[in-house]
Parts: structure tokens; C-alpha cells; sequence
């Protein structure tokens, strides 16, 4: 079969084709074998049946003829006689053209013989015939035809002859021919069935013949055409698979038929197709890959990107999509004139210093691939080129493309990528095509980018302008709103302008009439005045010598109360008991003629009319729990029942004068207890009834209120109640000695009462009690019209009084210390006319370490201050000679004595006077001990206002000469030292109150002067360095530690100076206030927890880290400071027992959130108290400052205590 | 009630959530302004009434942040008003150059255009490298754009004309550099500014100052805030130095005036007194 398989289809075909003719041709001759055989017998059956027929012919003809012959033998007429003949003749010719015919025929041997038997019989015939016809023709040749022949002569005889004949030789002749004639026709049909015979037989094998042949082609043709089907199909369907292969896109697996025929030559060609759609594909695939490579860039560089967006993504892409280990693309910047490249995006590039961003046109590869606008490749790349690196390590890029993209000829960029293997073709290609787009893209952003910007940049325009119509609009309502104010104030002036002016024009028309009637008023008025001047007189002198015996009374009672309560102390220890009690006794005594001579001079005053009001605002709570507070104690001891009720319709305060009001109730209170042995006292502040009648015109009960002082006490008779307010009256004579008191108390409150524009109303049944109450106006307007104690009466010469006062006994002087002064101690010039006083005022100084002056008089004070200035000086009012008033007025007017703190110790009432004539103190006589130490405390802390030395440190003889011109004058002593060492020896031997120091000394420097003074125990005074020296912020730190100020020498350096010094000549030792001084020194002592602790204090604020500084360390801390963060991280580095750390926030350099985060990344300061201080108020801030690290929080400016408290808190271990 | 009542009882609590929930205090900013500034943020954002926006604001931080962008006015631009610049130049400068170390502290310095301003005048003065400045600002935002220094480049040619009205000698161009149609301020410039936030209506004194300027920033507030903040300047000033206000500003309402006068006529630069004033209030 190898064969077959070797065989084209065509062939196999053919062979299949040819097997079927040849069998086909097989039985085609069988069939035609059978035809053959078939028409052999038919020809057969044809010719023997021919045969036949022309025997039969034959014979019939024959017949035919010896019918006539016989037929002749009977006519009787010629003309029967000649058609007979006729008849005859045309037989005998018919029989021998069918005998020929016969002869013609294929005969058997047999039946040849026989037609030749036959011949010679039919001749035989003939002429038997012949002889008969020439016989009877004979008789009929003379004859008419119609002629009977009968009747002729002969006729029988030869008739006779020829029947005879007829009857004996031709009746043989015929007998013979026809039994010829029928062996022949025997012999025929012999043939014929032996022919058909023989005929059958080869039918017979012939359609055997065909049946086998048939069978034989049947089977060879199925086995043909299956082996060849198969060999078929196998290979179309193998080509089915591949080419199905192919349409799935399969070009690789190549048709694997190796056979010959068409089917392998259709796999060949198959193979050749996909051979070139191979090439195809691949062709077309790169073209895809480069269309895929645009449309992903295309995609990356979509929607609206900003260059430096679109130049990274692009180079991204491009160098992903490559393969390209290393990519740059620079662009034309637009801003310059000349054609400039500039990096605008880089892909693995890592910048090297010695690589510019920038390319002009030709500059580098980059520049000339712009300038001839083509591509550059470079294949081998120098070493020192730039090399792609990863974590791992570097290597070259093997292959450098340098490809510029322009956009309508212009050049917009230029893209440079690096390779580790050259570029492809189809790489080449897509980037030649991708640069086309990223010109296009490049142009679209830059234009994109201008429209945005012109866009923004009109919204930046409309959103300032609408800025700045909000700061116009907000100016203007500003401006509005003050020009609103203005114009109010200018019409409420017009208002009154018109006011007055109507009024003016009103009063212009009264006046005449008035001053008519005033004219006669005038002079009737000045009868009534003379009178009532002479009236007044006569009172005032009354009351002012009342008022000026208290103060002569209170003046020796001044030495006796300090000096007894001096002696009641006993503090050296020296009195018996008995002798201390006297001194009390003494004391007591005192005080209680002071309280009648107070309550007299309080009387006396307020009826000349000296009194001074002073009105405020008085919460009646206040009223309320002084009265319980200040008599509880006396109510509980008698054991009174006591209560004060409140109306809730009062209102919450009242305008009045607290301290007369006081005054008033105390009086009230004490006489109510006083004259109370059981029962109660009941207060009541309540609203008047309105139904109150006042005596005094202008109470009102709407605009007033009651304090009621209710008692249970003896009561008053009806007829003592007007009496009991008049001076010196008790309801019954004797009771001044059994309840005591002045029985002043109630004409003080009386006239007190009317002094605040009120009354006293008395309700009292005698025995059953009394009820006081005080009636006063909610709202004090202003005080009752009394002549103030300041306005000098024409009629009451009050100095005058004094010019009767004698001068002092003892004018001279006490021994004071003005021989023994000594520099180191303060002075006080006592100006006091009382000289028991003024010595123990002298003694005070003595023993507090001051040395004393005295003077007696006003005159004798001011020479003394004049000539020793004493530090300070303690000044009575009272005073023979000019009074104190002239003496403080002379002391504030001369510049040499101005400076000197003066301290007011006198009788008289405390006033406001006093201090805006510059007294630092006022003390009224009697003095208390108490009071006086507090004096001398206050006047030593105004010493250190004093101005006194100060040092001029400059070796500059003119610039010294300067200063001293500048600042030297009355108030300051200008000392000048030129170096060094004179400093120190000056600051040991003499105290300074300030000290301007030069940097730049001849013998050291400012810097080391003043650590040198810091070792010695010199007291350094505030230092204002005065420096022509630039410093830096280390040296202006150091500086801090000693100096108070610095100050840069320049043109306006002089002016500040002034300012400075003369701020530090002033200024108080300590700013802190008393208390506050005295809150910390308390807590000193209780705060262990404190000592020694080491506190970093971080803050740029100068002032806030020395007043911490200085608060903490007297606390007993370490302290140590920095400016800013950076600062403190350093000192953190070295300093590692930090406890505790104090840090600002808002510092420059670092600022405290970054420090704070910077100390806790550090695990030794994860537990370390930071405390952060800020300026800032909210809550995000303290949050912000938490989350940074801090432990703590606390806001600026710092509370002391609250600082204390936390740093108790995190100090805590 | 009438609508404008209640328009402005919506505005009084707008105002109060604000300070509740994040603590910044605009009640005390001149009214008429905030409600400008509501009402126009109102309308921007599309609410229909200012109360609606109450919820939002409370729950979303960024609607607050740029209802707070929209409040802070923030006209400036360099050495604006250079009349002033000059009297600071010439009144001012001279007296610094006497401290070994100045601060400065600029209080709503927005864009910090006046900053960077300043900071030229002391550089060209010599007095820069030993200066600190503090530009504070409550808008974060703005305070960013400060801190980064860059401006636009249209603007620039006004400013470059101030600068030379204002007394500058050099060349204005040498201060920044100009790219992208910004300019962005020279690097130098930036060394010795502290930006930080700080809100004049709630935070205090957080240093000793020998210059603070506030600018334009005071006609926002009402009487009470422009108080508290001239106390607080009181407060961080050092006897003798200088506070500089806007040209529409005064301390003519202030109860602290006494302690103050202007340097020159009609200039809007005081100068605090030493302490005589202070010495004749303790001896009282």
C-alpha cells in the first residue's frame, strides 16, 4: 500500500478510474460476447429462416408452375392458352432469381448438393415442360386465337401425347424438385437448432463471465477507493487542525505531512502561508507593539497634567516600555530667549553635580540634537557617563538615544533615554513616532498651562480686588464709625450750643428784671451775710479750736501710746509684772482718750464743715458681714442673740462713703449692745415705708434705703429721745458711768448721717428696747454742700493758728548722728516739731541701722536735706515756721532734693494731697508701732530709688567726658574708672548704684572684668554695657548673666543711654511686689523636693527666662538655660541628669514641638518631665503639644505658683 | 423678628459654634465685616440660610478651614505704604542698631509679603543677622504661603516701586529670584523669620519685642479685641520700642495711649516711653 500512499489522489483517482473501466471494458465485451452470440443466432435464425422462406418460395413457385402446366393441358383457346403462358413464365423466372438467391445464401455442404440436385431437376422440368408447350404451341400456330382448338385436327393426338407425358416424365420431375425442396428446408432447421444450441451455451458462460468480473471489480474498487478515503482524509483533516491552528493565530507549530501527494504539497503550501504570515504577523505585531506603546502613552499623558507631571509620566512610560534603565526629558523653556533645555523629568537619573539641568541650543548632545533637530545614538558610551544605579550597584548604560520632538518644526523637548542593549527596530520606530506625540502633548500642556494660569491669574485678580473692597469696605466702616462718633459728640455740642443759646437769650430778657430784683437781694443779702459770717466765725472758731486742741491733745498722746506700748512689750525683759500691767494700763488709757479726742475732733470737724466724703460703690453684702463680722465676737460674749435680714428689693450696691458709713452703723451697733443684757439685736437693710417722713428735704423714700438697728436694751424715754443726740448726753445722767462711753457716739452719727445725706430716725419704748434707723441715699450724687477741708477759708486763717504755736523747747536739736554720718548707711532727716516723737523716731532709725537727722522746724528739715541729702525723710505737717505742706512743695521743687523719698507722719486725716505732691507714705498721728515699722520698711525699699553713684567705665577720655555730660546731673554722681583694675577696686572700697561699662578696656576685657567681679565679693551693681563691639548671640547671652542692658554705640546709642540708665537708677531692687516676694520666701523653706534639682530652661524670651531663672533659683534649683531647641538638644547631649525641662514653644531655629520630638526619639529623655510653655490659648495647641511629647502644659505669661505646683507634680519621685 | 435680626442672631452663632468646637474667637471681629464674610461664604457654598451651615461646620474640619480662609482679609503687598517704611528706616533703624539683638514681631502678617519687606529694610540696614523675626498669623494657610516666600511675578514691578519710594538703594531684583512667573524671596531672607500661628483674639505675649508690627489687621476687630490686642503689644514691648500700625489704624481709643507717641507727625509708628510715666503711676 505504500504504493498507494506514494500515489497522488490524482493518480489514486486515476488508478480507481482506470480499475473501474477496465472492468467496465471487461463487461462490455461480455455484454457484447452475449450480443454477439445473440445476433450470431439471430443471423443464424435469419438466413435459415431466410432459407426457408425462399425454399417455400421456391417451391411455391414451383408449384405455381405445374399448376399451369397442368391448367395449359385443359385451354382450349390460344388466348388462354398465352396468358397461361405468361403466367408460367413469370413463375419459372421468380423461382430461378430465388434459387439464385438461395445459392447465394451460405449453404450446408448437404443443402448445396441439394439446390444443385435441385437445378438439375428444375431443369429437368423445363424442358419436360418445353416440350409439352412446343407440343401444344405446335398445335395453335396456324389457329386464330379464338381458334378451338379442339376442333382441330391433330389436337387429340397431340393432346393425347402431351397428357401422357405431363402425367409420367413431369409429374416425376416435379415430384423430385419439391422433395428437394424439403430436404432442404429440413436441413435448414437441423442447422438452425444446432446453431442455437451452441448459441445458448456461450450466453451462458458469458453471463457468468460478467457476474464474476462484476464481483472482482465491486471489491477491488471498495478496497481502492476506502485505502484511498483514508489516505485522504488523514491529511485534510491534519490540515484542518493546522489550518485551524493558523486561524487561531498559531503561526509557530508548522503542519508536520510528509507525504507526496497533494495534501502534503497542500501542507507545504500551507506551511509557505504560514511561513509568510509569519513574517506577516510578526510585521504586523510590531506595528501593533509600537501601536500599543503610543496608545498607553497617549493614555498616561491624558487629562490635563502640568509639565513637570507630563514630563515624568512620559519618560516613565517611555523607558518602562523600552526597557530603558535610565531616561531623561528636558524641555524648551519658554521664559528664555534663546533655545534653552531644561530637566523637566528623569527616570532613575540620579543628578550629578558636574551635569547641568540646563542645555543651550548645540550644548551637549542634548543641545545639538535640538539644534540639527534629528536624533543622536550613541553606541558606546564613555565610562564617565552617567550610570544607572539601584541599591545594589551601577552599571553603563550600553546605548544612548538622544531624540528631540518638535511641534511645527520647533524644537519642544528633547528625550534621552539609556539602554543596556540597543534599540530595535520597532523600538526605534516607536520612539520616532512617540516623540510626535509628546510634541503635540508637550505644546497642549504648555498651552493648557498658559490658559490656567491666565485663568488663575484673572481669579487671583478678581479674588484680590474683592480682598481689598473687604479691606476698604472694613476701612471704611472703621472710619465710619469713628466719624459717627465724631459727629455725635459734635451734635450733642451743637445740641447744647442751642441749648444755651435759647437759654442766653431767655436769661437776657430776665436778667434786667433780675437785676433789679437782685440788687435789692444783694443788699439785703449782704446784711444776712454779715451776720451769718460773724455767726460762722464764731462757730468755726469754736470748732477749729476744738479741732486744732485734739490735735495739740493728740500730740504728746502720740509719745505715750508708742512709748507704753513699747513698755508693755517689755522686750528687755526689765518691768515686773505688776510694772507691764501699769504700762498697759498706761497704754489702754491712752488709746481711749484717743478714741474721745478723735470722736471730738470728728465732731468739731464735721461741723467746720472739714470733713471730706469720699464716694464709692458699696455691695450691701459687704455692709452686712462687716456689722456681723465686727460684732459677733461682742454679741457672743454678752450672749445676744443677733440676726440681719436683708430685703431682696435693696438694691445690690449703694453709692456712698464706705468708711463714714461704717463709722455711723459702728456707733449705732456699739450703743445697741452696750445698752442690751439679754434678749437681741435685730439689723435689718430694708427700703424705707413710703410713707416716711423725712426732715431732711431731698431724702426721697424711692431713692433711699434703711439700715435698722433693733435692740431689746433699756429703751429711752420719749422726752430724752431728741436730747440723747446732742454732744456729750446719755438718756439718764448716771449711765455714762455705768455703760461708759463719751456719749458722742450718737451726734457723731447724727451729723455723719447728715454729712451722706441721710437722717437718723429713732423709734424706743423705755424698757422694751429701741430701734435706730439710718435713712440714707441709695446713690450719694455728690457730697453736701461743705466747705472742703482744702479750700483755704478767708474767714478761719488756719495757718494762722499756728503762728501762736510756740516754737519747741528743745529748738536746737535732739543729738542726732549729722557728725557721725557714714556713706555706707542710709540716712533719714526726721522733720518732726514733737521732739519726745522725733526721738523715738531717732531711735527707730538708729536701731533699724539707719543714722538719723532731726529738725524741728520746717526751715532747719530743709537745710539739713539740702546739706546732707539724707536718703529719706519722714516729715511732720504740723510745724512751727513754714508748715510741712511748703516744706514737701520746697523739698519736690529743688532738683539736689527731689529724688528724696519723703514719708508724712501727722495728725491729720491721710489725703490724696499728699501724694500728688510726691510723699511716698502717709501715716496719721497717733502712730501705732505696727505702723511705724511698716514705714521704715517702705522707705527702705524707695533707698534703692535713690539715685546715687554711678560708674562710668570707658577708657575713651572724651566719650567719658560725654556720658557724664549726658546723664550727670543733680540726681546722679558720675564716677569715672578708665580700666580694669580700677574697677575692682573701686567696686570693693565704694558701693555703686549702676555701672556703664566698655567692652574694651586697656588691661581686659569687659567679659573677663565682670567674671573677675563675680569671684571677688564686690556687690556688683547693675552693669549697661556700652559697646562700639558687634556681639554674637553667645556673647549677648553671656553678657545677660551680668549685665542689664546693652546697648550698640551708633548715632541714636547716647539717646537710649539716657533712657536706660536712668531706668535702672529708678527702678526698684525687686519688681516683684511685697507679697508676692514674701509668698515665695514662704514657700522656700517648705520645699525640699526642689533642692537641687537640674531644670532646663528653653525659651528665647530673655525676660521670661530670667525672671524664671531668678524665681527657680532662689527656690534652690540648678538651672540651665537655652535660647532655642537646638540649644537645648545640645545641652542634652552633654548635661544627661536634666530632671526636669522647661520649653518654650514658638523659639526660631527649632521650636519646642520639634524639640520636645527630638528629646523623646532619644530613649534615655522617654520619661523626662517636659513642661511646655506657650502663648497659645487653645485647645489644639495643648493637644499639639501633648501629642509632640510634652508631659505637660502651661500657658504664658507663667503663674508662679501654678508652675510650682507642677513642677511638685512631675518632681515627684 | 425681623429678617436682618434674624439673619444676624444666625451670624452670633455661627460665631459661638466656631469657638466652641475649635476655639478660634471671631465674636470680637468687626461685625459688619463678618457678616459680610459669612454671608458671602454662605452664598458661595450654596446654603440657603447661615444657620444651615452650622451642622456641617461643626462635623467637617475642612468646611471650617475654608470658612477661615475666607475670614482672613489678607490684602498686602511688599513695602506697602512705603512712607511708612521709609519713617522706619529713619526712625526706627537708627535706634535698633543700638540693641546687640532685636526681635520683631509681626502680628498678622497673612502672605508675609510685608515680612520679607521688613526683613530687606534691616538687611540693607546691616541689622538682619542679628534680628529674629516672628510672623505670626492665625490662617495656617496663608502662613504656609509666607513660609514658602513665593509670589507672583506680575506684581512685582509695584512692588519694586515702593521699595524705591520706601528708601531702598539697592536693586529690588537682587532679593528674589524669578521662575515660572513667581519670584520666590532669596533664601537669606528666610534665615531669621519664625513662622508660626498665633491668634490675636485668644493667644498672649509669648516674647520681649523691640518692634511689632500689626498692620490692616485691627480694623477687623471691634473695640474690645483692638484692646486686648494693643494690651498685648503693650505687654511684649520693651520701654522704648516701637509699635507699627495701618494707616486707618489708632491708638487715639485705646486707654494705653498715654504711654505711646508717634515717632513723626502723621506716621502711624509709636514708640513706647520709658518709664517716668511708670515711675510717677508707682509712687501714686
Amino acid at each position: 500500500m505504500n504504493l498507494l500512499k506514494n500515489m497522488s489522489i490524482k493518480s489514486k483517482m486515476l488508478f480507481v478510474v482506470l480499475v473501474v473501466i477496465f472492468f467496465d471494458i471487461i463487461s462490455v465485451f461480455d455484454m457484447y460476447f452475449i450480443e454477439h452470440i445473440n445476433s450470431n443466432l439471430n443471423e443464424i435464425v435469419d438466413s435459415e429462416s431466410q432459407k426457408i422462406i425462399l425454399v417455400y418460395q421456391v417451391k411455391g413457385h414451383l408449384a405455381e408452375v405445374n399448376r399451369i402446366e397442368k391448367n395449359l393441358l385443359i385451354v382450349t383457346t390460344k388466348a388462354e392458352m398465352g396468358s397461361l403462358n405468361a403466367i408460367s413464365l413469370r413463375n419459372e423466372t421468380e423461382l430461378g432469381q430465388k434459387l439464385s438467391q438461395l445459392r447465394n445464401m451460405k449453404l450446408q455442404e448437404s443443402n448445396q448438393i441439394l439446390i444443385n440436385e435441385f437445378e438439375i431437376a428444375w431443369k429437368t422440368y423445363i424442358e419436360l415442360l418445353n416440350q409439352i408447350d412446343k407440343l401444344i404451341k405446335g398445335l395453335t400456330s396456324g389457329a386464330t386465337d379464338d381458334y378451338n382448338l379442339t376442333s382441330l385436327p391433330d389436337y387429340n393426338k397431340i393432346y393425347s401425347e402431351a397428357v401422357s407425358l405431363s402425367k409420367n416424365e413431369v409429374g416425376t420431375a416435379y415430384g423430385k424438385t419439391s422433395l428437394l425442396m424439403d430436404e432442404v428446408v429440413t436441413n435448414v432447421v437441423e442447422e438452425l437448432s444446432k446453431r442455437k444450441l451452441e448459441s445458448d451455451r456461450n450466453s451462458h458462460r458469458a453471463i457468468l463471465i460478467a457476474i464474476f468480473l462484476s464481483a472482482l471489480s465491486i471489491l477491488i474498487g471498495l478496497y481502492v477507493g476506502i485505502s484511498i478515503t483514508r489516505s485522504i482524509a488523514t491529511g485534510l483533516i491534519t490540515m484542518v487542525n493546522a489550518t485551524d491552528n493558523i486561524a487561531k493565530g498559531d503561526l509557530e507549530t508548522l503542519i508536520e505531512i510528509k507525504s507526496n501527494d497533494e495534501i502534503g504539497k497542500l501542507a507545504e503550501a500551507t506551511q509557505r502561508m504560514q511561513i509568510s504570515l509569519q513574517a506577516a504577523s510578526k510585521q504586523a505585531s510590531s506595528q501593533d507593539w509600537i501601536k500599543t506603546g503610543l496608545m498607553k502613552l497617549n493614555e498616561v499623558i491624558q487629562g490635563e497634567l502640568e509639565l513637570t507631571e507630563i514630563s515624568n509620566k512620559i519618560i516613565t512610560e517611555i523607558a518602562n516600555y523600552l526597557e530603558a534603565k535610565i531616561g531623561a526629558i528636558y524641555l524648551t523653556d519658554t521664559q528664555e530667549n534663546s533655545l534653552t533645555l531644561k530637566l523637566t523629568g528623569s527616570y532613575a537619573y540620579q543628578q550629578r553635580k558636574n551635569l547641568s539641568n540646563r542645555f543651550r541650543s548645540g550644548e551637549g548632545l542634548v543641545g545639538q540634537a535640538a539644534l540639527e533637530k534629528t536624533a543622536i545614538v550613541i553606541k558606546n558610551v564613555p565610562e564617565d557617563y552617567i550610570k544607572i544605579t539601584s541599591g545594589l550597584g551601577e552599571s553603563l548604560p550600553q546605548y544612548i538615544c538622544v531624540i528631540p520632538f518638535l511641534f511645527e518644526n520647533r524644537v519642544e523637548g528633547v528625550l534621552e533615554i539609556g539602554t543596556l542593549h540597543e534599540l530595535n527596530t520597532r523600538q526605534l520606530e516607536y520612539l520616532d513616532q512617540a516623540v510626535g506625540i509628546i510634541a503635540i502633548n508637550i505644546e497642549t500642556a504648555r498651552n493648557r498651562d498658559e490658559l490656567a494660569s491666565a485663568l488663575e491669574k484673572a481669579q487671583m485678580l478678581t479674588e484680590e480686588l474683592q480682598s481689598q473692597q473687604e479691606e476698604l469696605k472694613t476701612t471704611n466702616e472703621e472710619l465710619e464709625e469713628q466719624t459717627v462718633l465724631l459727629q455725635q459728640s459734635e451734635e450733642r455740642l451743637k445740641a447744647q450750643q442751642e441749648e444755651l443759646e435759647v437759654s442766653n437769650e431767655e436769661l437776657e430778657e430776665k436778667n434786667e428784671s433780675l437785676q433789679r430784683q437782685k440788687r435789692e437781694i444783694e443788699e439785703a443779702r449782704k446784711e444776712v451775710e454779715q451776720k451769718a459770717e460773724q455767726l460762722t466765725i464764731a462757730s468755726k472758731y469754736k470748732s477749729e479750736f476744738l479741732a486744732n486742741m485734739s490735735h495739740e491733745l493728740r500730740t504728746p498722746l502720740n509719745s505715750l501710746l508708742i512709748l507704753s506700748s513699747m513698755l508693755a512689750d517689755n522686750k528687755e525683759g526689765n518691768l515686773t509684772d505688776s510694772q507691764q500691767e501699769s504700762a498697759e494700763v498706761i497704754n489702754k488709757s491712752g488709746k481711749d482718750l484717743l478714741q474721745l479726742i478723735n470722736e471730738i475732733l470728728d465732731l468739731s470737724k464735721i461741723e467746720a464743715g472739714r470733713m471730706d466724703i469720699n464716694i464709692e460703690k458699696i455691695p450691701i453684702q459687704e455692709i452686712a458681714d462687716s456689722i456681723r463680722n465686727n460684732f459677733k465676737h461682742m454679741l457672743d460674749e454678752k450672749g445676744l442673740a443677733f440676726e440681719i435680714k436683708i430685703d431682696s428689693r435693696v438694691p445690690e450696691y449703694i453709692m456712698n462713703d464706705n468708711q463714714r458709713l461704717h463709722q455711723i452703723i459702728k456707733n449705732l451697733m456699739s450703743n445697741a449692745i452696750k445698752f442690751t443684757k439679754q434678749g437681741g439685736i435685730t439689723v435689718e437693710i430694708k427700703l424705707p415705708a413710703e410713707n416716711t417722713k423725712f426732715t431732711k428735704s431731698g431724702l426721697q423714700a424711692a431713692k433711699s434705703f434703711a439700715i435698722s438697728i433693733t435692740d431689746s436694751g433699756i429703751g429711752i424715754p420719749v422726752e430724752k429721745q431728741l436730747i440723747i443726740f446732742e454732744a456729750f448726753q446719755q438718756a439718764e445722767g448716771g449711765t455714762s458711768r455705768e455703760y461708759g462711753g463719751t456719749g458722742l457716739g450718737l451726734s457723731i452719727s447724727r451729723e455723719l448721717s447728715m454729712l451722706l445725706g441721710g437722717e437718723i430716725h429713732l423709734v424706743s419704748t423705755k424698757g422694751k428696747g429701741s430701734t435706730f434707723t439710718l435713712y440714707l441715699p441709695i446713690h450719694l450724687e455728690s457730697p453736701p454742700t461743705m466747705i472742703s477741708s482744702k479750700s483755704k477759708s478767708s474767714v478761719t486763717p488756719y495757718n494762722d493758728f499756728h503762728k501762736y504755736k510756740p516754737l519747741p523747747r528743745s529748738e536746737i536739736t535732739l543729738a542726732d548722728d549729722r557728725d557721725k554720718l557714714d556713706e555706707d548707711k542710709q540716712s533719714i532727716l526726721i522733720i518732726e516739731d514733737d521732739t519726745k516723737f522725733a526721738k523715738l523716731l531717732l531711735d527707730q532709725c538708729r536701731e533699724k541701722g539707719f543714722s538719723g537727722l532731726t529738725a524741728v522746724t520746717g526751715e532747719a528739715g530743709l537745710e539739713l536735706a539740702a546739706k546732707y541729702q539724707p536718703s529719706a525723710i519722714i516729715l511732720d505737717l504740723h510745724l512751727p515756721g513754714i508748715d510741712g505742706w511748703a516744706v514737701l512743695d520746697t523739698l519736690k521743687n529743688d532738683a539736689a532734693t527731689r529724688h528724696i523719698p519723703v514719708h508724712i507722719m501727722s495728725v491729720e486725716d491721710s489725703t490724696i494731697e499728699a501724694f500728688r505732691k510726691g510723699a511716698i507714705g502717709y501715716l496719721t498721728k497717733p502712730v501705732k508701732k505696727e505702723e511705724l515699722d511698716e514705714a521704715f520698711l517702705r522707705l527702705e525699699g524707695m533707698f534703692s530709688r535713690r539715685i546715687k553713684d554711678l560708674l562710668i567705665v570707658e577708657d575713651n577720655k572724651n566719650l567719658r567726658d560725654s556720658i557724664v555730660k549726658l546723664i550727670g546731673n543733680g540726681d546722679v554722681h558720675c564716677h569715672e574708672a578708665e580700666t580694669g583694675s580700677e574697677v575692682i577696686s573701686e567696686l570693693q572700697s565704694h558701693r555703686y548704684d549702676c555701672m556703664i561699662l566698655d567692652l574694651g578696656l586697656p588691661d581686659m576685657t569687659g567679659f573677663e572684668l565682670l567674671k573677675t567681679l563675680e569671684q571677688t565679693n564686690a556687690v556688683i551693681p547693675p552693669v549697661i554695657v556700652y559697646t562700639g563691639k558687634e556681639l554674637s548671640r553667645e556673647e549677648e547671652l553671656e553678657l545677660h548673666n551680668y549685665a542689664e542692658s546693652i546697648i550698640i554705640k551708633g548715632v541714636k546709642s547716647q539717646e537710649r543711654l539716657l533712657d536706660e540708665t536712668s531706668l535702672f537708677l529708678h527702678r526698684m531692687v525687686d519688681k516683684l511686689p511685697e507679697q508676692k516676694r514674701k509668698m515665695i520666701a514662704n514657700l522656700h523653706d517648705t520645699e525640699v523636693i526642689f533642692k537641687d534639682k537640674k531644670i532646663l530652661i528653653v525659651d528665647d524670651d530673655m525676660r521670661n527666662v530670667f525672671a524664671l531663672s531668678k524665681i527657680l533659683s532662689d527656690k534652690g534649683f540648678n538651672l540651665l538655660k537655652a535660647e532655642n531647641g537646638l540649644k537645648a538638644l545640645a545641652i542634652l547631649k552633654t548635661e544627661t541628669d536634666v530632671d526636669l525641662v522647661l520649653m518654650d514653644i514658638m523659639m526660631p531655629e527649632m521650636d519646642g514641638y520639634e524639640a520636645i520630638r527630638r528629646i523623646r526619639a532619644q530613649e534615655r529623655y522617654s520619661k523626662l518631665p517636659i513642661i511646655a510653655l506657650t502663648a497659645k490659648a487653645m485647645k489644639k495647641d495643648y493637644e499639639d503639644s501633648i501629642a509632640a511629647g510634652a508631659s505637660d502644659y502651661m500657658s504664658k505669661p507663667v503663674d508662679i505658683t501654678r508652675l510650682f505646683s507642677m513642677l511638685r507634680v512631675w518632681l515627684y519621685r | 423678628m425681623r429678617e436682618n435680626e434674624i439673619e444676624s442672631l444666625e451670624i452670633t452663632l455661627i460665631l459661638d459654634a466656631i469657638y466652641s468646637r475649635y476655639g478660634y474667637d471671631f465674636r470680637d471681629y468687626a461685625r459688619a465685616s463678618m457678616e459680610r464674610r459669612v454671608k458671602h461664604y454662605q452664598k458661595k457654598s450654596g446654603y440657603k440660610s447661615i444657620s444651615e451651615m452650622i451642622p456641617r461646620l461643626l462635623h467637617d474640619e475642612t468646611f471650617f478651614q475654608s470658612l477661615i480662609h475666607e475670614f482672613s482679609i489678607t490684602v498686602t503687598e511688599m513695602f506697602r505704604d512705603p512712607g511708612e517704611y521709609r519713617v522706619i528706616k529713619e526712625k526706627v533703624i537708627p535706634i535698633l542698631k543700638t540693641y546687640p539683638y532685636i526681635k520683631v514681631w509681626h502680628a498678622g502678617c497673612a502672605t508675609g509679603e510685608e515680612v520679607y519687606s521688613l526683613a530687606i529694610l534691616l538687611e540693607e540696614a546691616g541689622l538682619y543677622k542679628k534680628t529674629t523675626i516672628f510672623a505670626t498669623d492665625f490662617n495656617d494657610e496663608v502662613l504656609e504661603t509666607a513660609r514658602q516666600g513665593i509670589y507672583k511675578l506680575d506684581n512685582i514691578q509695584q512692588c519694586t516701586k515702593n521699595y524705591q519710594q520706601s528708601g531702598g538703594s539697592e536693586s529690588f531684583s537682587q532679593y528674589y529670584h524669578a521662575k515660572y512667573e513667581s519670584i520666590v524671596m532669596d533664601k537669606s531672607l528666610k534665615k531669621n523669620i519664625t513662622f508660626a500661628n498665633h491668634n490675636l483674639a485668644s493667644d498672649f505675649t509669648f516674647s520681649e519685642m523691640n518692634l511689632i508690627l500689626c498692620r490692616n489687621v485691627m480694623i477687623y476687630f471691634n473695640a474690645n479685641l483692638q484692646n486686648r490686642a494693643l494690651n498685648l503689644f503693650d505687654d511684649s514691648l520693651l520701654q522704648g520700642g516701637f509699635l507699627c500700625l495701618g494707616n486707618k489704624e489708632s491708638l487715639m481709643f485705646w486707654d494705653g495711649n498715654k504711654k505711646y507717641h508717634a515717632v513723626e507727625g502723621n506716621s502711624k509708628i509709636y514708640r513706647k516711653l520709658y518709664l517716668q510715666e511708670e515711675l510717677s503711676k508707682l509712687s501714686r
